[in-house]
């Protein structure tokens, strides 16, 4: 379904529509007051934006320097050229060691990968730790935001679901009661899990060792307990040094939800005494962003959420509209790289505000990237007919200055006499909660040259 | 690393090449050299932030003030198993190092922990797995306390970094606050799956002299035998009652 589409259902319903952009705002509104406690925040931003180009201009040496520090740590280092390969070495590993329950935090590569099909197909049993996403989990859903997965759920269908499911009291709804009924849940899953699977939100090329962040200590619990920690990370997740770390982690949390930090940033270098820790690099289609001049850039995201929480469209149309792993702004530059085709839709999901860059850590030009994908989308003949035919059609008025006049002036003098259903209608989606503004009598050009008669 | 490659070489070799291919212009990296934000009172933006994120800070002339802040503390007074890795400050009936399967410490209500220094701009103390048998330990307790010499304050996450290296293998974790969610309509919940509170004791008395004390007691306190009791049908290690063990003897060296 495109998003249009899909959006379109998700403002029926005003009230909850309304309530969803406003739990966003909330947390965009957070940020800005994380951002102003620090008089250097833009030269951090401009600073991560360098570290991040520079990384990319390097890349591969990077990897390899990381890759050789990591084995140096005692970590096993795989490499993934797409996502079944990626779940293979996943696979392969647990059935090494007889895994049958695995703990997992938040990690959108795997979602990406679609790692827990995979695994359960396989007789794996996996549970989603990070509250949010074991919420959406159970409800066999996938994410609406990276960082707020199940942002997109009321309370009361967070109590009915637990009521379901964990047999809480019918009718309970407090946040607090129910997040205490998920921790005695979870926590026997810890318990019982032999292997846990986390992501990696930064890995360090100097050093070979990696960053996880949590507010809720979930990927933590789930591989200091089992022997076998296996970690999962998109080829663009490398920086060069320890040092840089400081930028990033003062930058993540900011920008996401508006605290100065995570709860835990925590620091893997090797395996724990007696245990195995496994690294999957995974490219599946970042290396092809990156022979790309036009969107490049895009892979200097660190998935902090901020671009969503920011954007007028996301925010009144729900992250499970873009129908990708990663929605808002920057999955909409991401998904038609992958397959422009089936997310042909996704780059006109924007009013080009440029909110979005504004508050990008990273400064990645998010809304340019989006404009310079319609114009590729053109390119590739992907845009509807409708889109083709009333651009071609703008393009031959806006090329001969006589029709343009012409049309103008036969507009200005026909629509105003024309009956509603002739101007509102089907065909016209722009006119679909919005009324044309008062048709003057005159255009600029016949003010201005009248003026200048006197 | 060849061997590890489940897949062979192929997928390395091929996405390595698939990005050297493109002949992208290097670009500098910056230098972090910049002027960070720093503050006259450390100490105060480090508790103001940390009472922010639901943590608590408690500022103690000594060991002993220590004890009694502790004591004081209703989830450390109610407390049954309580694990401790400062030497002398608390009543800990759990070693950590007598345990061999971290999946005991499920029970452990409270935990008593060096933390190395503290971050002012964010509330958080680092704590390395450094003399820590098991790192579960720091989340999986229902409640956390930890102990930071007074003195071991930066003032920004750069300053952090330079104290930091990472050329050994290890574990380390900033900490700022306790466990948290707010994945229920972003209602702040704390304590979500680790520990419920966060208290941080900053020792300020002979600061210098605590911070290597803290460490050479850890080791020493590593190499005390202590016996083994049964409790609740886990295999636990208790120092207990016996008052010649190890952790309750050290009070008299801080």
């Amino acid at each position: 379904m495109p998003h249009a589409a899909s959006a379109a259902k998700f403002v029926a319903n005003e009230a909850r529509a309304h309530w969803h952009d406003q739990a966003l705002w909330f947390v965009r509104a957070k940020r800005d007051r994380a951002a102003q406690t620090l008089p250097e925040w833009e030269s951090l931003r401009e600073t991560a934006s360098h570290i991040k180009a520079h990384t990319i201009s390097r890349l591969a040496d990077y990897l390899e320097q990381f890759a050789e520090q990591a084995t140096r740590l005692g970590a096993h280092v795989h490499w993934a050229r797409h996502a079944a390969e990626h779940n293979q070495i996943v696979l392969d590993i647990l059935q090494r060691h007889d895994v049958r329950r695995v703990v997992k935090s938040k990690s959108m590569l795997t979602e990406e990968c679609h790692l827990n099909p995979f695994l359960e197909r396989h007789g794996i049993e996996v549970v989603d730790t990070d509250l949010g996403e074991w919420i959406v989990q159970l409800r066999g859903e996938s994410p609406s935001h990276i960082v707020l997965p199940a942002i997109h759920i009321k309370k009361e269908e967070v109590g009915q679901l637990f009521h379901e499911r964990l047999g809480t009291e019918a009718g309970a709804s407090e946040p607090k009661y129910l997040a205490e009924a998920a921790r005695r849940r979870l926590r026997e899953c810890f318990m019982r899990a032999d292997a846990g699977i986390t992501g990696v939100n930064f890995a360090v090329a100097e050093t070979g060792g990696f960053v996880v962040c949590t507010n809720e200590g979930n990927a933590d619990l789930g591989v200091s307990l089992p022997g076998l920690h296996i970690a999962c990370l998109g080829i663009e997740k490398v920086i060069p040094r320890a040092k840089d770390l400081g930028v990033f982690l003062r930058l993540l949390a900011r920008s996401a939800t508006g605290q100065p930090i995570t709860t835990y940033s925590s620091h893997f270098h090797g395996p724990r005494p007696g245990g195995e820790l496994h690294l999957v690099l995974v490219d599946n289609g970042r290396t092809d962003i990156l022979a790309s001049d036009e969107f490049r850039r895009s892979l200097s995201c660190i998935r902090c959420g901020a671009c969503m929480n920011t954007c007028p469209v996301y925010r009144r149309s729900g992250g499970h509209s873009y129908a990708t792993t990663v929605p808002g702004p920057i999955g909409s530059i991401l998904a038609p790289a992958r397959d422009a085709r089936t997310h042909a839709g996704l780059p006109h999901a924007c009013s080009l505000c440029g909110s979005c860059t504004d508050v990008c850590p990273v400064k990645i030009d998010l809304h340019h990237q989006l404009l310079t994908w319609r114009r590729e989308l053109a390119v590739r003949g992907l845009l509807p007919w409708h889109k083709r035919w009333s651009m071609r059609l703008a393009g031959f008025v806006l090329r001969h200055g006589w029709l343009y006049r012409l049309t103008g002036k036969l507009a200005r003098t026909i629509v105003p006499w024309l009956p509603r259903w002739l101007i509102y209608h089907r065909f016209n989606p722009w006119g679909k909660q919005r009324e044309l503004p008062p048709f003057p009598r005159h255009s600029f050009r016949e003010l201005y040259r009248r003026r200048h008669a006197k | 690393m060849q061997n590890n490659e489940a897949n062979g070489p192929e997928a390395r070799v091929s996405i390595l090449s698939a990005i050297r291919r493109q002949p992208l212009a290097a670009q500098s990296l910056p230098s972090l050299n910049q002027l960070w934000i720093r503050y006259d009172d450390p100490a105060a933006q480090f508790a103001e932030v940390l009472q922010s994120v639901g943590g608590r800070c408690v500022p103690v002339d000594d060991v002993e003030h220590l004890g009694r802040e502790l004591a004081e503390m209703p989830q450390y007074a109610s407390a049954a198993q309580i694990c401790s890795l400062v030497p002398g400050v608390a009543r800990a009936n759990v070693d950590l190092d007598a345990i061999d399967d971290p999946h005991l410490l499920e029970t452990v209500d409270f935990a008593i922990l060096p933390g190395e220094f503290a971050v002012a701009e964010n509330g958080a103390v680092w704590v390395s797995d450094a003399g820590m048998k098991h790192r579960a330990i720091v989340f999986i307790a229902q409640h956390l306390a930890l102990v930071v010499p007074a003195g071991a304050m930066v003032s920004n996450l750069h300053e952090a970094y330079e104290r930091l290296s990472f050329s050994q293998p290890g574990f380390g974790v900033f900490i700022s606050g306790p466990s948290k969610t707010a994945d229920i309509e972003q209602s702040l919940v704390i304590g979500a799956h680790g520990p419920r509170s966060l208290t941080v004791f900053l020792l300020s008395a002979g600061s210098s002299l605590v911070a290597t004390s803290l460490c050479e007691q850890t080791l020493y306190v590593k190499h005390r035998s202590r016996r083994h009791v049964s409790a609740g049908g886990n295999l636990l290690t208790y120092g207990g009652a016996d008052q010649t063990s190890g952790v309750l003897q050290r009070t008299d060296i801080v």
